[in-house]
């Protein structure tokens, strides 16, 4: 039993008893129940693979957040303005970072809360993204949220290729 | 005074849930009926967590919970099952790409 | 301090309804289905969210305004991930995104140059 295991088990126990709480409405009297079905659902839980950095996390929800409420004003706007002139695209995103598989698939779920686009479909190489309203900058900020995602999931940034 | 604005405010969200609906009716395709049905779903999480303060009963609090789980279960459920649609064409894509 | 937090709430709640307006607008006057989903997953998490939010801050306990937030969280999750999987079903059974008559957009092909 490695450190890192003990930590996996460390942090599935403390996420499962703040749900707890959460559903149970923090009364004492129902950790009688509760201890019993925490360590029943931290034992039958299906174990993961792929470790996420927690201070990346802690570094992207606020940055989520920001992305969704930008998006949101986006696309209410658009659909209140009178005028329905949208400039609306299909782009690919190669990935530059991204290795297949949970990382590439957690950036296709997070790219519909990014302003103004939609994950249409995974390919090995590339990433299909509509756009509802296309500007300038936003192949960029796709990049820049590849990044980010590269740094949540500890993958090594290589500059040069 | 929150009694009254919350029960407005349910009062909204329930004829926003009436344009999903309509949206159903009207199509044209399954997946415009797939994305309005989720859209009644969200409101209907709205209008019961509103409810629940108009009537003081928290119990739709967590009416409300079990909607956005069964939501997202029956979104986890569908990822397993249309997998080999995302991926579809993969080769075909691979083939046309020259880099 | 109790009164200034149950004032945000409600205006975090009512921003809430008014963006769950905006997005039934979008279902009803954007042209296709890929568009409509744009309005759905953006507007209406965001309405969700700040509902959420607003009734969190109006909670008489923690653990309640931790129930909201997760409420959220489901909600989250499920249509980010379902937004794609009805886009791609929907390409997938042969319907085109309609697109801007403009010039061909730009790609991201290019690799990144700030750094």
């Amino acid at each position: 039993m490695s450190i890192r295991h003990w930590q996996a088990w460390a942090w599935r126990l403390a996420i499962l008893s703040v749900l707890w709480w959460a559903i149970s409405g923090g009364d004492p009297a129902s950790w009688a129940w509760g201890v019993p079905a925490i360590v029943a659902a931290a034992v039958l839980m299906p174990t993961f693979n792929w470790h996420l950095r927690p201070m990346a996390l802690l570094l992207l929800i606020p940055h989520a957040l920001w992305l969704a409420l930008r998006g949101g004003l986006e696309v209410a706007w658009l659909a209140c303005r009178p005028s329905l002139n949208l400039n609306t695209r299909v782009v690919e995103h190669p990935w530059h970072y991204l290795p297949e598989g949970p990382a590439q698939l957690f950036m296709a779920s997070l790219i519909n809360l990014v302003p103004g686009t939609l994950a249409l479909r995974l390919a090995s190489g590339s990433l299909q993204v509509h756009v509802l309203n296309l500007h300038d900058d936003t192949p960029a900020s796709l990049v820049r949220l590849e990044r980010r995602v590269a740094a949540l999931f500890g993958i090594a940034i290589d500059k040069e290729t | 005074m929150t009694t009254f604005l919350y029960a407005a405010g349910a009062i909204l969200l329930l004829a926003n849930a009436g344009v999903g609906a309509w949206r159903i009716l009207r199509g044209p395709t399954s997946a415009d009926r797939m994305l309005a049905a989720e859209m009644i779903t969200t409101s209907a999480i709205a209008v019961l967590l509103l409810l629940s303060i108009v009537s003081g009963q928290s119990a739709l609090v967590d009416v409300a919970l079990l909607f956005a789980l069964l939501a997202a279960v029956a979104m986890a459920n569908f990822v397993t099952r249309t997998w080999t649609l995302l991926r579809d064409d993969k080769d075909a894509r691979e083939e046309a790409r020259h880099d | 301090m109790t009164e200034a937090l149950h004032w945000l709430g409600y205006a975090f709640v009512a921003a809430g309804i008014l963006f769950f307006l905006a997005g039934s607008l979008g279902l009803l006057r954007f042209p296709d289905v890929f568009t409509r989903l744009h309005a759905l997953t953006k507007a209406d998490n965001l309405g969700l969210g700040l509902i959420c939010l607003g009734l969190a801050l109006q909670a008489s306990g923690p653990a309640e305004a931790v129930k909201y937030l997760l409420i959220w969280l489901l909600m989250l999750v499920a249509s980010g991930i379902g937004a794609t999987l009805i886009a791609s079903t929907a390409l997938a059974c042969g319907l085109a995104p309609r697109q801007a008559d403009r010039p061909p957009s730009t790609s991201t092909s290019q690799r990144p140059t700030e750094q």
